[in-house]
């Protein structure tokens, strides 16, 4: 498509894609027909009840894989620019963001029908008591349809279209964990029952959409600007590697074990409150080699990647691709053989090893209304005893569960995603290169996408702080989430600070822009899932 | 559009971006102390200096959420399980309390001046924009620009393509001025100018709120538990130790003063399932009633806090912070049975009395949720749970008879027939019988948290700024366009500081304009 615009644009002055009369609205018909579908399907499910539209979690599905087939037409329409295949990547997302947004709209009143709406009969509270913004599922299904809105808001043109190929197939991770976290309710701690729920968690899913869209673009943008894939595979590489050493410094390792090469799964006990985690690790035989030997094919990848890089080394070059392969059928087989343990073992309760039993207790013993552990005064005999009892009372009751470690499962999928697209995009990347806009366009998106949400990230820690000193006292208390966020603004504050300093630009700029992604995620995940804090519920 | 040439063709005073140039004082090189401040004033007020304490700060700030931080807590448990070279390595490095940590000012310190500074050397050149405008350019400067385009029309006239060309630019929005030179009309297009000035606005919200942040320091919190009937004016403080060199930690308590005392009037806490335990989780709100005795003022205060409502008095905020555990009753029911009459109904607040028609006062004194005697004959606490809830009762008969008498559930009192020692201790004393019917659930006791703040509003006005100022930046941009016109030719050049692609379009849609009509005809 860039050939034709190009020759276009050098006989002729103005660009054919604008034009003074056609409405610059129509462009933003895929972001506005399924805004307005969802609203509408928001109003039929509050006047004739739940017979009327699917079930939220139904829905939450039918946008997951709507989003997974425009991810793959997107994808595929950077190596083959069909207009077609575009259009109908686009419209796929379109719809995806139609189920996203109406999941979303409907859990809000199956939340209030399950309450039978008492806080605004008994307690004055409006409508937005019920705003489904309570847990990591909640968030995750807003941040989808953050991410997806300005996903669709941007590429109202065509030569940006490219960039839901990358957003979509971060979105589909998202809900994907979303799905595997699983739709059932919480009641709401009576503290997050305050109006500043709504526009605090609703600035952040918006402001970490646009966040996302910005990251996608940044990596467009390194591809442009001639980063080869294979450093891109060492970068990869590497995120995983530090993120195993994180969660391994904050208190151990969790699904998998690196010394045991063990990869095991909480069970869980299915109740009438729902899933109850134990805290133990149940293996999954063969998961953990196999995951393993994923891990250790990566790093051998990066390292021969390092010496193609550093040495030019052609034959190190075409090893590391076949590694690379070799890596990605071993992911495929660790995902296929982890659904199929999942689902077929039995007698998971024999499994939990005694060195166990105090983990169990410790958990079993609560805390305290302060909430330090009740376990921490005990003797250990007691507390070792105390998980031995439950397991012995409660083994058979122990299954696994696809619920049970959301962030953990999403994590392998994420790390096949990154892998597949190293891969994609060392397949011909000359012509990949060739199909991207110029670098001044990606960079011009990538300025406005940090902007926008730079001052939502802004808004987003000032609501909180607002909030925080409403309810808590104080509007600042270096809580790991308030942190995060701040980090994560701080980085995107020297990415904007990046462009007015002599000799940081360029690709520099989007490594900054990079980094405050995965900052973003490190405060969206990382901090519910391995840090303690008051955020720990999302 | 190649970036190189247009980048080479730009001068500074009319650049898109401000690109930080180099100091010339580094250039000359000025001997002894005037040229050391120099260069440290160079290094303070440049952006990449900046940029590096914005990259030290994130440093610091993931140690700080990596390891945890004393006033956690769970931070016992956590320092416990570290290993003795851990704690003194961290400890040492303030890595416990880094937040606190005199480096972590010293930084913060360093990044107020190296914004100022760097402001006070940027915003010449932001200025310049309002105060200097270009408003003359040739073709080849046109040309020259990001966004360039010419439109011809060789049957035109300069004076026919400027009125066509300024009406176009007022459609589109732009702010016009028309300078006239003797081979041709430069039309100066320019929207939004005050958005150079943005982001300096933004910095004094930044710097605002560190001003407040350092005023709130200031400021102290504390605790203070309310039950009904209980007054203070004395509000708890936690108090962090780490012994470095013993690798020791302890929470040491403190008490503050207030200048007032706070009564309990009333603790009440809303349950979605009345029956259910009193957890957070089954909760809608905890309510505190207190009354405010304020000696040095001399007047009384009642007050409301509950749940994300605090209460402000004298520059002093209550907080609903957390609640005492242990079951308690806001108000019972009873069913009163006199030795010889008919049963009757009564309820009672907390604290509070009733009274029985033959005149006879009842007082509710205390209650216990789970009601066990010990081995030494005294009545306890089985647990914090609803177990065998019992209300502690004193009565007083209108002949001046007394006695106190515990009320059990029917439950209670089928279960104390089997024991008939307690049952002659507790039941069988006097001249009523007392059942309690029902109660409504409540904390022994809630916790209020009292802040005193001097620096919230400082920091709120410093959020406003920092808000809307962010807002007004990256949602608007200043957008300049020349469009010199000769005879038969328009040339448009311009750019924009932000949102390139929505100016580009604008100016195209103006090029069309221009061009329009005359195709037209």
């Amino acid at each position: 498509m860039s050939q034709a615009i190009k020759s276009i644009n050098a006989s002729m002055p103005a660009a054919p894609e604008i034009s003074a009369k056609r409405p610059a609205i129509l462009n933003f018909l895929p972001a506005i027909v399924p805004l307005a579908g969802a609203l509408l399907l928001f109003a039929a499910r509050i006047k004739f009840g739940p017979s009327v539209t699917p079930a939220d979690g139904t829905l939450v599905v039918l946008a997951l894989l709507s989003y997974i087939f425009a991810a793959a037409a997107l994808v595929t329409n950077f190596w083959a620019p069909i207009a077609f295949l575009q259009r109908l990547g686009l419209w796929t997302a379109s719809l995806g963001f139609f189920f996203n947004l109406s999941g979303w709209l409907v859990r809000w009143v199956a939340g209030g029908e399950r309450e039978n709406w008492i806080r605004m009969t008994e307690m004055g509270k409006t409508f937005f008591s019920y705003i489904p913004f309570a847990n990591l599922y909640d968030l995750s299904v807003a941040f989808a349809f953050g991410a997806a809105f300005a996903t669709l808001l941007i590429s109202n043109r065509p030569n940006t279209r490219f960039i839901g190929a990358l957003s979509f197939p971060l979105i589909s991770l998202i809900l994907l964990m979303a799905v595997f976290i699983g739709d059932s309710f919480i009641n709401l701690p009576p503290v997050l029952d305050s109006y500043w729920r709504p526009i605090h968690v609703g600035v952040a899913s918006l402001s970490y959409g646009v966040a996302l869209v910005s990251f996608a673009l940044s990596v467009v943008y390194l591809i442009k600007d001639g980063v080869k894939s294979e450093a891109m595979g060492v970068a990869v590489t590497a995120f995983f590697i530090v993120g195993y050493v994180v969660v391994w410094l904050m208190g151990g390792f969790k699904a998998f074990d690196p010394l045991s090469f063990s990869y095991g799964l909480n069970p869980v006990i299915v109740g009438q409150q729902g899933l109850m985690n134990i805290s133990a690790r149940i293996p999954l035989p063969g998961v953990g080699i196999l995951h393993g030997l994923s891990l250790l094919t990566l790093i051998g990848m990066a390292a021969l990647f390092l010496i193609y890089i550093y040495k030019n080394n052609e034959s190190a070059r075409r090893v590391g691709h076949l590694v690379l392969r070799a890596s990605l059928v071993l992911q495929i087989a660790t995902i296929a053989l982890f659904f199929y343990q999942v689902k077929t073992m039995t007698n998971v309760g024999s499994l939990v090893s005694s060195d166990q039993y105090y983990k169990i207790g410790y958990q079993l013993m609560g805390k305290d209304a302060a909430g330090r552990s009740n376990a921490a005064g005990q003797p250990v005999e007691n507390v070792i005893s105390a998980g031995a009892n439950f397991v012995a009372q409660n083994g058979d009751a122990m299954v696994l569960n696809l619920r049970s470690n959301p962030v953990e499962i999403a994590a392998l999928f994420t790390m096949l995603v990154a892998t597949i697209f190293v891969a994609l995009f060392g397949f011909r990347s000359e012509k990949l290169r060739e199909n991207l806009p110029s670098l001044e366009k990606i960079d011009s998106l990538i300025y406005k996408t940090v902007g926008v949400a730079f001052a939502g990230l802004a808004i987003l820690l000032v609501t909180g702080a607002v909030w925080a000193n409403e309810s808590w006292g104080r509007y600042w208390g270096w809580d790991s989430k308030e942190t995060g966020a701040l980090v994560a603004w701080l980085a995107y504050g020297g990415y904007l600070h990046s462009r007015i300093a002599h000799g940081w630009s360029g690709r520099r700029s989007a490594y900054f822009a990079l980094i405050g992604f995965l900052l973003v995620i490190f405060t969206y995940l990382g901090v519910s899932y391995i840090l303690p804090g008051l955020h720990s519920y999302a | 559009m190649a970036g190189a040439s247009d980048a080479a063709v730009e001068d500074a005073a009319t650049g898109v971006a401000e690109i930080e140039k180099p100091r010339s004082g580094g250039g000359q090189k000025a001997s002894g102390l005037s040229g050391a401040i120099d260069r440290i004033l160079s290094l303070l007020s440049s952006v990449p200096f900046g940029i590096v304490l914005l990259m030290l700060l994130i440093i610091a700030c993931m140690i700080g959420m990596l390891i945890q931080q004393q006033e956690l807590d769970s931070f016992p448990a956590y320092y416990a399980e570290l290993t003795p070279a851990e704690k003194t390595v961290y400890g040492r490095l303030g890595f416990f309390d880094i937040y606190h940590a005199a480096y972590f000012n010293l930084l913060l310190l360093l990044l107020s001046l190296n914004i100022i500074l760097a402001s006070i050397d940027h915003f010449p050149t932001a200025w310049s924009f309002i105060a200097r405008k270009k408003l003359t350019a040739s073709p080849t400067y046109a040309m020259a620009q990001k966004f360039k385009e010419k439109v011809e029309i060789p049957q035109l006239g300069r004076k026919q393509l400027t009125e066509r060309a300024s009406e176009a630019a007022r459609k589109m929005r732009f702010k016009v001025r028309l300078t006239e030179e003797d081979n041709r009309t430069t039309i100066f297009a320019e929207r939004g100018v005050w958005n150079r000035l943005g982001a300096y606005l933004v910095h004094i919200g930044l710097l605002t709120i560190f001003a407040g942040g350092f005023m709130t320091s200031r400021g102290f919190t504390g605790m203070m538990e309310v039950s009904p009937n209980k007054s203070s004016n004395r509000m708890i403080q936690n108090v962090f130790n780490i012994d470095n060199a013993n690798t020791q930690h302890a929470i040491g308590q403190r008490e503050l003063e207030l200048p007032f005392t706070i009564e309990g009037v009333d603790i009440q806490q809303k349950l979605i399932n009345k029956s259910g335990s009193i957890d957070a989780g089954n909760t809608l709100d905890w309510l505190t009633r207190v009354r405010i005795v304020d000696q040095e003022a001399g007047k009384t205060t009642e007050a409301l806090i509950h749940m994300n409502t605090p209460f402000d008095y004298r520059g002093y905020r209550f907080f609903q912070a957390s609640f005492n555990p242990l079951g308690s009753a806001r108000t019972i029911k009873l069913k009163v049975t006199p030795a010889n009459g008919s049963p009757q109904e009564i309820t009672i607040q907390r604290n509070g009395e009733a009274k029985l028609a033959d005149g006879t006062r009842v007082r509710y004194i205390e209650f216990n949720p789970h009601f066990v005697v010990g081995s030494d004959q005294k009545v306890t606490f089985g647990s914090a749970e609803y177990e065998n809830p019992a209300a502690h009762l004193a009565y007083v008969t209108p002949s001046g008879e007394q006695g106190d008498v515990w009320a059990f559930t029917q439950a209670g009192v089928n279960q104390m027939s089997n024991a008939p020692f307690l049952k002659s201790k507790f039941l069988d004393t006097g001249a009523f019988h007392f059942v309690l019917t029902d109660f409504e659930k409540v904390p022994f006791a809630h916790t209020l948290s009292i802040q005193f703040d001097p620096g919230a509003r400082v920091v709120y006005v410093g959020f406003t700024i920092l808000c809307l100022t962010l807002i007004a930046v990256f949602f608007f941009s200043h957008q300049r366009l020349w469009i010199v016109i000769e005879d038969g030719a328009v040339y448009l050049g311009g750019n924009s500081n932000r949102n390139r692609l929505g100016f580009e379009d604008r100016a195209k849609k103006l090029a069309a304009l221009i061009r329009e009509p005359v195709q037209a005809v």
